[in-house]
């Protein structure tokens, strides 16, 4: 009986924990994302990406719409990782804005960095790119989070 | 710069028409405003394309956005824009809804839709489905807001869309419907979640070509999916921003 009270009070910490993790993520999207640009001079695009939470690994997946799939590199330090693949083929500024200035800019790139969740374990990653060119990243978690 | 022939102000929310323009019956309108996949945003921007729409209106914000202003071909436009030919009526979206403006902005389209004298209001959804990367075709259900669009939309044969959620301009857009008697006509594609999906977009646009009787080539935009994913990855990501804020439903990609 009293092992259920802590089971459940171990639940109900782990869902505000999660919840309020949830509330930063959020937050901090909305004050970073719209002052970021996802493109750079330099010729590189920035691809979107999404970080899934599992119970045992964390999945990421990142469009790499138009890249040439044989150049995808991925690159993971402690914390974060790379993410470097060129375009099949440039791309002006204005072909991806629909703007007509711009013209002189051509991207040839996809660059990204991710922060990694600090339980992600990138030694052991999984890195394959999906036939849409979607790729995905599996980390394993070295924390397992017991499902509630 | 082309004042508009007709305006219309209602709780922040402006309505213009450039021109008078009539639609032949029976008359369709589809809405392309942003949500899971942007499925509707792609499919109204295909529709404009390939079936040569002509711009005759639009809807902008004029509170609750930054101060931005579209322009296009050196007219001042609006964030949502509108197009028409014959008997199709497009609504596409150049920005996200921002959350506030969805209550009077539903309302203000099926009166215009009223108005116009539209048989059917066509939305656009993208359902978030998570195993939508190992689906080789996405797959197209229906909602339908009486017995009017049921009948219309029943004879494809398509699925109903029986359990789930609708969150943001579509949910409010139907409920009013309901109230209303509009006919809505809710198409929702299996759809990346986080990601633009030009495969399911085409599927919807598909059933509506057989729902207005007419054939709609989607090979350009099969063709064109990946150059139209990096063309709408900044209004993806603002979409999500824009989502995150109206949805508190529990999400299938939570692993609770």
């Amino acid at each position: 009986m009293s092992m259920d009270v802590f089971e459940e009070m171990r639940r109900e910490m782990e869902r505000l924990r999660r919840r309020i993790q949830e509330e930063i993520d959020r937050a901090f999207a909305l004050m970073t994302a719209p002052h970021t640009r996802m493109w750079s001079p330099d010729g590189t695009l920035q691809p979107l990406h999404q970080v899934y939470a599992y119970p045992d690994h964390y999945l990421i997946l990142v469009d790499l719409a138009g890249a040439d799939t044989g150049s995808v590199e991925v690159k993971a330090t402690e914390n974060q990782l790379i993410i470097e693949a060129r375009l099949q083929q440039t791309i002006s500024y204005s072909d991806v804005y629909g703007t007509t200035y711009g013209r002189e800019v051509r991207f040839h790139s996809y660059k990204h960095v991710i922060p990694l969740p600090p339980d992600a374990d990138p030694s052991n990653m999984r890195v394959r790119v999906r036939p849409n060119k979607l790729l995905e990243i599996v980390l394993p978690r070295r924390i397992r989070v017991r499902p509630s | 710069m082309q004042r508009p022939f007709y305006e219309e102000e209602r709780n922040g929310l402006l309505l213009v028409e450039y021109e008078e323009y009539e639609p032949t019956k029976p008359s369709f309108m589809v809405l392309g405003l942003p949500d899971t996949g942007l499925v509707g945003v792609i499919a109204a921007n295909h529709l404009v394309s390939s079936l040569g729409l002509r711009e005759v209106g639009g809807v902008d914000f004029q509170t609750a956005m930054p101060p931005v202003a579209v322009i296009h071909e050196g007219q001042l436009r609006t964030a949502l824009r509108l197009f028409h030919k014959d008997n199709i009526v497009v609504l596409a979206a150049e920005t996200p809804i921002p959350p506030p403006m969805i209550y009077p902005l539903s309302s203000l389209l099926i009166d215009y839709a009223q108005r116009k004298g539209i048989d059917y209001i066509i939305s656009v959804v993208g359902i978030a489905t998570p195993n939508r990367g190992e689906l080789e075709k996405p797959r197209v259900y229906w909602l339908a807001s009486n017995e009017k669009a049921r009948k219309k939309v029943e004879e494809l044969g398509l699925d109903i869309f029986s359990n789930g959620y609708l969150v943001g301009p579509y949910a409010l857009i139907l409920k009013t419907s309901v109230r209303r008697r509009t006919s809505n006509i809710v198409l929702l594609a299996d759809a990346f979640i986080d990601f633009p999906d030009p495969e399911a977009a085409a599927e919807v646009v598909k059933v509506i070509g057989k729902l207005a009787g007419m054939e709609i080539d989607v090979q350009k935009l099969l063709e064109q999916a990946e150059l139209i994913r990096i063309k709408m990855r900044e209004l993806m990501r603002q979409t999500r921003q824009a989502m995150a804020e109206m949805q508190r439903a529990p999400s299938p990609m939570l692993y609770a």
